[in-house]
């Protein structure tokens, strides 16, 4: 284990090269990390490949709130949740790979939810163009009448 | 260009859309062929329906109108947001009325209507399944009074939702021949009462008699309360003794179909009144003290009677009407209960101010009674999914068949007396 450094800090390297220093207890949020750490396979440095050294920036800020304010009151932790995970769409589809990668259930769940909040209210077409990647031409064409059945209301 | 959700690895995709509420989810089902089947999928309906259960999230509101004008109408009213009801329309017919809502259970709802005849209904995905019909069996010259009580479950062992039918048979014949005598024998003379109890399956799509109901009801107390697994009916064990007999609470397990008792809480008191609900899945008792207040007990761990607790002591001076009050939900911080009141109203209960708030909905009716039910996307084809689909499809495939031929032949049935005409000129 990482006794040499003073209170069992642990390094995390991006994939860019850049190192982070961080307490242990902050790491182990990640359960692959801590896993890593309990069949000590880890040596200082922990390399954290496919994530790069920004999203890992705001991964530990995350992660560092929620251990600081366990004992803190839970709505203040939601609304930091909130406003945490309120970023654009490529910042947060890189959150979620490396949250999902790295497995932080709590971010995971924060960055989830923030995405169903974003689908919630969206027509069929609006999901097919933003989030599945359908060219406006080849809904206009190809199925036309079935979207048009598709977004009929179920009230 | 923005990046896209399929990128997301698969196990995220499920995560977020276990997420959405029944509505969007029917609507995104169109969205793209892998998500139609990512939402079809029965894992995917139950990590949907654990998530809601959770996160106390997609509850709403069923209300039964007594004096409704029309027959065969329901409301909803959503539970996070308790401002409008909607009307919505049961799926029966103008010859099939309405007869009771029972409870509800994973989000499908239990209706009853004509002569022990029920429902299965999901109205969040507005499917439904009419039970098979299957009639009590009576004597021949029978005369009395048939009453039916059902009560839907979910099984966990056989993964299969069950519905009990309970029909009391007040047979007057057994008091005497005479007509007079049969007058004066009251409803509730439990002499002549006896049970007939059968149990339909969704898997099998039938129903199966079961082990006699060893009790005698109590109708007015409770009426199936599903928690643990088992329904709950309130029996009065010795019946002779009519008014004021000490109340118990018998459960019909529905994985092994075997009833047994269920102990109440001791409280020392003596002159109260009884009443049973079910509150975030646990088995709640109220206690209303004349002239005092009502105490809410709850068992927290199903089965354990040390776990009863007193969960809220409302005084009468709080409230009026303090008798009719009924307990329906936890809020979404679990920091306040709502109650049904009076059959008129709802009431929040915070549980740390001590407070009582009443609730104003939109459109709610006069006299109402009140169903908890989740949406969820159960469906009820009690996993025959492939056969049937199979078969539907197969038998959509012939019907068109057929039309084909029925469009030729009527073609050359209109065209015969046209040659004719044409021959005839």
């Amino acid at each position: 284990m990482s006794s040499s450094l003073e209170k069992n800090m642990l390094i995390l390297r991006s994939s860019d090269g850049e190192e982070f220093i961080v307490p242990e207890v902050v790491a182990v949020m990640s359960k692959a990390i801590k896993n890593m750490v309990e069949d000590e396979c880890a040596s200082n440095t922990i390399p954290v490949p496919n994530v790069d050294a920004n999203i890992l920036a705001m991964v530990i800020e995350f992660c560092k709130k929620h251990d600081e304010s366990e004992a803190e009151a839970a709505s203040d932790l939601k609304t930091f949740d909130s406003e945490f995970v309120n970023r654009g769409q490529e910042a947060l589809y890189d959150l979620i790979t490396a949250a999902n990668f790295r497995d932080v259930k709590e971010l995971l769940d924060a960055l989830c939810q923030n995405v169903a909040e974003m689908i919630k209210g969206k027509s069929v077409h609006h999901i097919r163009i933003q989030f599945l990647g359908y060219q406006l031409f080849e809904i206009l064409t190809s199925n036309f009448i079935w979207n048009i059945w598709c977004d009929r209301d179920f009230d | 260009m923005e990046r896209l959700l399929p990128e997301l690895p698969p196990e995220v995709i499920t995560e977020i859309l276990s997420r959405l509420p029944v509505k969007p989810l029917l609507q995104f089902r169109c969205a793209s062929k892998p998500w139609r089947s990512l939402i079809d999928s029965p894992n995917f309906i139950k990590m949907h329906l654990n998530r809601s259960i959770q996160s106390r999230s997609n509850l709403s509101l069923i209300l039964y109108d007594f004096n409704a004008p029309i027959p065969n109408q329901l409301c909803s009213v959503d539970f996070d947001k308790l401002d409008i009801a909607f009307k919505i329309n049961p799926p029966l017919t103008f010859e099939k009325r309405l007869d009771k809502v029972w409870n509800s259970c994973n989000g499908l709802l239990c209706l009853s209507f004509g002569e022990g005849q029920a429902i299965l209904w999901n109205p969040s995905t507005r499917k439904h399944l009419e039970l098979p019909v299957s009639l009590t069996e009576t004597p021949v010259d029978f005369r009395g009074v048939l009453v039916n009580l059902f009560g839907l479950g979910y099984d966990s062992v056989s993964d299969d939702y069950k519905v009990m039918r309970i029909a009391r048979i007040n047979d007057y014949r057994l008091v005497s021949d005479d007509y007079k005598v049969m007058r004066v024998a009251r409803i509730n003379d439990y002499r002549f009462v006896h049970y007939e109890v059968r149990v339909y399956s969704l898997k099998s799509n039938s129903w199966r008699k079961v082990g006699d109901f060893p009790h005698h009801l109590e109708l007015n107390l409770c009426t199936g309360l599903l928690v643990g697994g088992a329904l709950h009916w309130s029996v009065n064990p010795k019946p002779m003794l009519h008014e004021d007999g000490p109340h118990a609470l018998i459960a019909f397990d529905l994985g092994v179909e075997e009833y047994r008792m269920v102990s109440l809480p001791e409280c020392g008191a003596v002159d109260f009144c009884l009443k049973f609900a079910v509150l975030n899945g646990c088995l709640c008792v109220l206690h209303y003290y004349l002239k005092k207040g009502v105490d809410l007990w709850v068992m927290k761990e199903y089965g354990v009677k040390e776990s009863w607790t007193k969960l809220i002591y409302i005084e009468q001076s709080n409230i009026r009407f303090a008798i009719y009050l009924e307990p329906l939900a936890y809020s979404k911080n679990g920091k306040k209960v709502l109650f049904q009141h009076n059959f008129r109203t709802f009431c929040w209960y915070d549980l740390e101010k001590k407070t009582i708030e009443m609730v104003g909905i939109n459109g709610e009716p006069d006299h109402f009674g009140t169903t908890v039910c989740l949406g969820s996307l159960v469906p009820l084809d009690g996993g025959r999914l492939d056969d049937s689909k199979d078969q539907a499809t197969k038998d959509k495939k012939k019907e068109k068949v057929i039309r084909s031929y029925d469009f030729l032949s009527k073609e050359s049935c209109c065209c015969k007396p046209l040659l004719e005409g044409a021959r005839r000129c």
